[in-house]
Parts: structure tokens; C-alpha cells; sequence
């Protein structure tokens, strides 16, 4: 029923204020297709900036709990701004940002790295290798800056372009691009050093 | 800048970084945020007692608002009377102006103020009233005369009720007429004239006189006693002391 009511909202011209103005009268119903339609793209970015999925579904929780707190500052047309792409837009820089404030907060608590939850199943060696491979990954993503790792996450992950990245970011396209060019350097040298040095 | 700019082998391991689903169940629990808030009750089962508390302190505060407004006079002040507290601590009212009286005009005069006379007693026997004053030498011979008095009843102890309803009688007279006591200090000319001014007070002595003369008339040994006795204390006073055997008369009754 929520797919379909997802279409019914997609069809319309400006979905997002329509589906705005029904959160506005408390409709639970108008929540629950944003709910359906954001849940994971926001639980995704989540996860990939924290690293922890259960913090990461608290973040989303979070992030569309404040829609429906504060649809009243929904601005018609909002979802026609430049780089933006409406409740969307609005969720991820949301997102975005809980995530920096806990990892600031994590940073202030505690100058450890993120530790990596270690999965003690028992797994054939072509599994194990993979998850040598994705943790190593991991570590390199989470060893980045928050700000160049939301860049990697928004652009590669989330597939957005450069000006809705940088919008999100609430940074201009011009740092947002340079940050980005420093976040993909930083990337390779790391992934190609560990590679030199499991070769080594 | 898209996938596609990232090189392929920066590619390929990026999305070994796969993510799980959100956990079944999120959408649902999501939902709980748009379930109104329940909001604890504003009245619970005390509801009653509390509205009698309220009653309670609203009705002391207005007692006590009241209390310092009685007795701060601004309710007097608008002729509102609270009927207990009015009573108890509203201020006196301010008393009546008196009216000053005017000063008397002085008037100076050259005559000098009389001088403020003190009563004080009389030292010089001539200027004495013997009938107001008793010297020292009257008390001696009254207190003389009283103990003789008491030796002649003692020897002759049949005459003490006699005397003693003659001085009943005397001084049934005397309370009746006070005025007596000054009128016999008075000589016998001014006596008579001040009777003869007053017909009943001089009727009050005649018929005193009267009863005299009955009394002596009832008791005539006493009378003769009494005589005999009190000529021989008088000229015991008077005359020194003689020989009985010379002076034998002298004890004779007239």
C-alpha cells in the first residue's frame, strides 16, 4: 500500500510540498511514505559515516523524527532550490550532519580510532579474504577526515553530483570539488599502501 | 564527478564497503513519533482535596489581605467595615480636636499680688479659742478627772448603770443635736440669742433639760453621792491637803 501511495505522490508535480502539507496536518499516513521512501538511503549514509549500523538507525530515526517535529518550517518550492532535491536534499544534509556532530562528540570522548565489531563466524577462506578485503576498506574509509568521508559517501555511494554533495555539505562546488580531489587522494594512497605492503 | 571518475580499481574496492538493510520493523517503530503524546492528566484522584486546599489558602490569603488592610485604615479609609476585624485592629480614630481657649488678656496693673497666706498654728496662748483648741493643761486635768471618775465608781459600783443610762440619754441629745457641742462653748447671752433664732433646737433643749430634771428627780441618792464625791475631789484639787480632824465639815455634803 505504501508503494502505491509512493507512485500516487511521484505522479503529482510538486510531491514533495503535497507530501509536506499533509505532514503538516499530522497525516501518520503522508510520514509513512517518507518513511518507506528515505529510510534506507538515510540509514546507508549513516552507516558508512559512523560505521556502526545500530548507531546509524538511530541517526536516521532521528533525522525523520525532526521532519515530522519541524514540518512547519517546509518552505514551499524548497524542493526547486539549486543542488537540492527536496524532502531528500533536506534529509541527507540533516543526516549528514548528526553524523559529524557524533563523531565529533566520539572524538571528544575518546581519541581512539572507530573500533571494528569483530565477526567471530566461522567462514571459508575465500570469505574470510573478502572480509579481510571490506575491512580494509573500511578502516580506509573511516581513517579519512569526517569531511572528506562524507564526500566519498555522497558522491560515490549516494551517486550525487558535486553540487548537491557540496549543498549538503553546505559547502560551495568549488571547495566541495577540491575536498573531494584531496578525499580520492587520500583514499588511493591508502588503499595502495596497504596493498604495497601485504605485497612487501 | 561521478562513479565513473573514480578509477575502477578504487571502484572495486569501494563497494566491498556494502551496507546491510535497515533492520525489519524501522518504518513501524518509526511511526511511534506521530503517535500523540500522552499527557499525564491535569487532575488526578486528589482532585477534590486539592480543591479544597486551594479553597483553604485562598481563603486565609483573603483574610489576611484583608487583616493588614483593616488595620493599615485603608478599608476605614473607605468606609468598608469588615465585622470582626474592624473591631479588633482598626485604628483609633484621632480624638476631637479640643478648642484652645483663648488666653486671657493681661492686664498689668500696679497693684501687688496678694500674698499666698499658709494656715499655720497659733503659738500665742492669747490669740487660742479656748472652746477649739486643748492645751497641755486641760489634757492633764481631764485625764485627772477621768481617773477620779473610775475611783468613785469602783467605790460605789451601785451607781454605774445609773450613770451610764445618764450618759445614753446625753448622747441620744447630742447625736440629735450636734449643733449643741459649739453652742454650750458659747457664753450665755450669745447662747440665748442663737436659741432664740432657732425655735426647735431650742424647744430640743428645753425638753433636754426636762429629762434632766426627771432623771434627778428618779435617782436623787445618786445625785446626793455624786455631789459629795466630786465637792471632795474638787477641793482636793483646790485646797492642800488638811488634817480630817480639823477640817471635818469639809467632807459634808452641802
Amino acid at each position: 500500500m505504501a508503494s502505491a501511495a509512493i507512485a500516487d505522490v511521484e505522479n503529482i508535480g510538486a510531491p514533495d510540498d503535497a507530501l509536506m502539507a499533509r505532514i503538516l496536518t499530522r497525516d501518520a499516513g503522508a510520514f509513512r511514505i517518507l518513511v518507506d521512501s528515505h529510510a534506507r538511503t538515510l540509514h546507508r549514509i549513516a552507516h558508512r559515516m559512523i560505521g556502526d549500523p545500530v548507531e546509524a538507525e538511530d541517526v536516521a530515526q532521528e533525522a525523520l523524527a525532526r521532519l515530522w517535529q519541524h514540518a512547519g518550517r517546509w518552505r514551499v518550492g524548497e524542493s526547486g532550490q539549486a543542488g537540492g532535491s527536496g524532502i531528500g536534499a533536506w534529509l541527507t544534509r540533516v543526516t549528514m550532519n548528526l553524523c559529524l556532530d557524533r563523531l565529533r562528540r566520539r572524538r571528544f570522548a575518546s581519541n581512539e580510532t572507530v573500533p571494528e565489531r569483530a565477526d567471530d563466524t566461522p567462514l571459508a577462506p575465500a570469505l574470510i579474504e573478502a572480509e579481510q578485503e571490506r575491512q580494509r576498506v573500511i578502516a580506509a574509509i573511516a581513517a579519512l577526515p569526517d569531511n572528506q568521508r562524507a564526500a566519498i559517501v555522497l558522491t560515490y555511494y549516494e551517486d550525487q553530483p558535486n553540487a548537491a554533495a557540496a549543498d549538503n555539505l553546505d559547502m560551495n562546488i568549488k571547495a566541495f570539488e577540491s575536498l573531494l580531489l584531496r578525499a580520492r587522494g587520500a583514499l588511493k594512497r591508502a588503499l595502495t599502501s596497504e596493498d604495497t605492503g601485504e605485497n612487501q | 564527478m561521478s562513479r565513473e571518475d573514480f578509477a575502477p580499481e578504487m571502484r572495486t574496492a569501494l563497494d566491498r564497503f556494502d551496507v546491510p538493510d535497515v533492520r525489519d520493523g524501522f518504518a513501524e517503530r518509526m511511526m511511534a513519533v506521530t503517535a500523540p503524546v500522552s499527557r499525564p492528566a491535569l487532575r488526578d484522584r486528589r482532585g477534590g482535596w486539592r480543591l479544597a486546599r486551594r479553597a483553604i489558602i485562598g481563603t486565609v490569603a483573603a483574610g489576611m489581605v484583608s487583616a493588614a488592610a483593616v488595620a493599615s485604615g485603608l478599608l476605614g479609609a473607605a468606609g468598608i467595615r469588615v465585622p470582626v476585624l474592624t473591631a479588633m485592629l482598626a485604628p483609633a480614630p484621632d480624638p476631637a480636636p479640643v478648642p484652645r481657649a483663648k488666653p486671657k488678656a493681661v492686664v498689668r496693673t500696679a497693684v501687688a499680688p496678694k500674698p499666698v497666706v499658709v494656715p499655720t498654728v497659733p503659738t500665742d496662748p492669747a490669740l487660742i479659742d479656748p472652746g477649739r483648741f486643748v492645751t497641755p493643761d486641760m489634757m492633764v486635768k481631764r485625764a485627772e478627772r477621768r481617773a477620779q471618775r473610775r475611783a468613785f465608781l469602783r467605790q460605789n459600783p451601785e451607781l454605774v448603770p445609773v450613770i451610764r443610762q445618764a450618759r445614753q440619754q446625753e448622747k441620744a441629745f447630742i447625736r440629735a443635736n450636734p449643733e449643741v457641742r459649739e453652742l454650750r462653748r458659747l457664753p450665755m447671752a450669745e447662747r440665748k440669742a442663737y436659741l432664740a433664732e432657732r425655735p426647735e433646737l431650742q424647744a430640743a433643749v428645753r425638753a433636754r433639760q426636762a429629762e434632766r430634771r426627771a432623771f434627778r428627780a428618779a435617782n436623787p441618792q445618786a445625785r446626793a453621792v455624786i455631789r459629795a464625791r466630786i465637792e471632795q475631789g474638787r477641793a482636793a484639787m483646790r485646797l492642800p491637803p488638811v488634817d480630817p480632824a480639823i477640817d471635818g465639815n469639809a467632807a459634808a455634803p452641802r
